[in-house]
């Protein structure tokens, strides 16, 4: 399970020229840079500012986001097992947590770019609503600032970055682009529903009590950043935060999930 | 008109390669799929040096036995044993090339970039320019894997196999597809290889070129190795490879071509 620098680069790198000469990663950041100018325009708040903006884009954000990252992961190692590739990294010095790693740490920083391309057009519309308050670097309460919008993107390519892993441990463990498919559908449906809908049930049958709540909810990934950009942006310029718990909690989720999604990739990329 | 007909039920010359010069020893190897067994009871022992060729009909065992090789499997019962030291261990030696049945290098890459890559995991190796004339894509290092014929794909999956300085190269198939002219460049990189120091084993259908070039040839069946020597040795002195196999897969009543032993 040893990780070496050198191999973890060299995977990286390659991860990051493959999808940067792949056209269709273009289209999709494209698509995502669309749909987010269309939400900022739809929605108003690119004419009010920043926050605005971040609070119409997050609940589309908490779908798109998963979307590209599905699509930036869901199948690497799958296309690596099909085209042979795999086999020889298997009998390759580089670990499996190596290969994993690096492909991850290439995939995260293509999926971050992309997500700050495709959210672009949500800076801009801020950015043109032309409050000469806006422009204030603050993040006291009642300012609105273009670090928010910064904070709301950073945080999206955290749960990105949960969601990315998560599809490199489907594309691990399947042996087919249906089974994939399936596999990430599956999982974007229990993530973003399932666990949503099990704790409202728990809720009900007072298993969670309000007290315990806040941290309850950081359960899912989606929930985790529903409560992240909730806390450390809208309220931060609003009204009073949740406090550093609800936060750490939410954080915690997302790397734990990030952590699940790279070690069921390792398990599963080849048998040692 | 050849007057050998089939070798006997299993012959197994004297192998020449000592334990001090054996690169992978291979002990009472068996391996199943499910219920399938596809290899029963093999030992085989390669030094280096050594060009092998592993021939057979389709279904007969190569391929796994190719992957036990590598060390990227585990058999069911027995053991592979890599190094000259004796090392009892069959975890994945660091020394050796692969170029698996199907090998298929990204496509958005150039050759000498997917070279230079493979070169970087294998830590020590050949330097790719070298690799990528040895091979003779020399004329084409910057042309994108998407772009290559399936002839030149192959060459670039040798040179994958060899750029890291493995002491044993596992190819299988390596000429599947390729002319002539290609098949005879393959065979003598693996030569080349080879005469240079490493283990090159390889799976081939190409019977005459395996009796001109091959030290030894592994003739597997049903899942068991019928025949381990030199390539003059299976048909006798008046046979060629090539008819005494014919011989064998027509009218040799343990022939499984159908794809392992139940």
């Amino acid at each position: 399970m040893s990780l070496d620098r050198r191999h973890v680069e060299a995977i990286a790198r390659r991860e990051v020229v493959t999808v940067a000469r792949t056209r269709a990663s273009w289209l999709l950041t494209a698509g995502i840079a669309v749909v987010v100018s269309g939400l900022a325009v739809l929605g108003g708040g690119g004419a009010s500012g920043y926050l605005p903006v971040v609070v119409d884009l997050s609940m589309p954000a908490e779908i798109l986001v998963p979307l590209l990252a599905f699509a930036f992961g869901y199948r690497v190692f799958l296309d690596d097992r099909r085209s042979g590739e795999l086999a020889v990294h298997a009998i390759m010095p580089p670990s499996r947590a190596s290969v994993v790693t690096g492909v991850f740490l290439g995939r995260a920083v293509v999926l971050a770019v992309a997500l700050a391309l495709g959210f672009l057009p949500g800076f801009v519309a801020g950015a043109l609503a032309g409050d000469a308050g806006a422009a204030l670097y603050a993040t006291q309460r009642g300012a609105d600032s273009p670090l928010l919008y910064l904070r709301f993107v950073s945080l999206a390519t955290l749960y990105g970055l949960s969601s990315l892993a998560l599809a490199l441990a489907v594309s691990a463990a399947v042996r087919s682009t249906r089974a994939a498919l399936a596999g990430v559908f599956g999982l974007g449906l229990i993530l973003l529903v399932g666990l949503d809908l099990g704790l409202f049930g728990a809720i009900v049958s007072g298993l969670v009590g309000t007290e315990s709540l806040p941290v309850a909810l950081a359960l899912s990934p989606n929930a985790a950043f529903r409560g992240l950009v909730l806390t450390t942006v809208v309220e931060v310029a609003t009204v009073s935060s949740g406090g550093l718990g609800v936060v750490i909690a939410n954080v915690a989720s997302l790397v734990a999930w990030t952590g699940v999604g790279l070690v069921g990739a390792v398990v599963t990329v080849w048998d040692e | 008109m050849n007057t050998r007909t089939t070798p006997p039920e299993s012959i197994r010359t004297e192998p020449a390669t000592t334990a001090d010069s054996a690169v992978v020893t291979v002990r009472d190897i068996t391996h199943s799929y499910g219920t399938l067994t596809v290899l029963d009871s093999v030992s085989l022992t390669i030094g280096a040096g050594e060009l092998v060729a592993v021939v057979g009909p389709n279904g007969s065992g190569k391929s796994t036995l190719l992957r036990l090789l590598t060390g990227a499997q585990r058999p069911t019962n027995g053991t592979v044993v890599h190094g000259r030291s004796g090392d009892e261990s069959t975890d994945t030696d660091p020394t050796v090339g692969y170029l698996p049945q199907r090998l298929h290098p990204r496509d958005e890459f150039g050759v000498r970039e997917t070279l230079d890559y493979y070169a970087t995991l294998a830590d020590e190796g050949l330097d790719p320019e070298v690799v990528v004339e040895l091979v003779g894509l020399d004329g084409v290092p910057d042309r994108r894997v998407g772009a290559l014929s399936g002839g030149m794909r192959r060459l670039l999956g040798l040179g994958i196999a060899i750029v890291g300085d493995p002491d044993l190269v596992v190819l299988d198939e390596p000429t599947s597809g390729l002319d002539r002219t290609m098949t005879r460049r393959v065979f003598e990189v693996c030569r080349d290889v080879a005469d240079a120091g490493p283990a090159v084993v390889l799976a081939s259908h190409d019977l005459s070129t395996v009796e001109r070039m091959a030290d030894r040839v592994v003739f597997v069946d049903g899942g068991c190795i019928r025949f381990d020597g030199p390539p003059s040795a299976f048909g006798g002195e008046d046979c060629s490879l090539v008819d005494a196999y014919d011989d064998w897969v027509e009218t040799g009543e343990n022939t499984t071509v159908r794809g392992g032993t139940r």
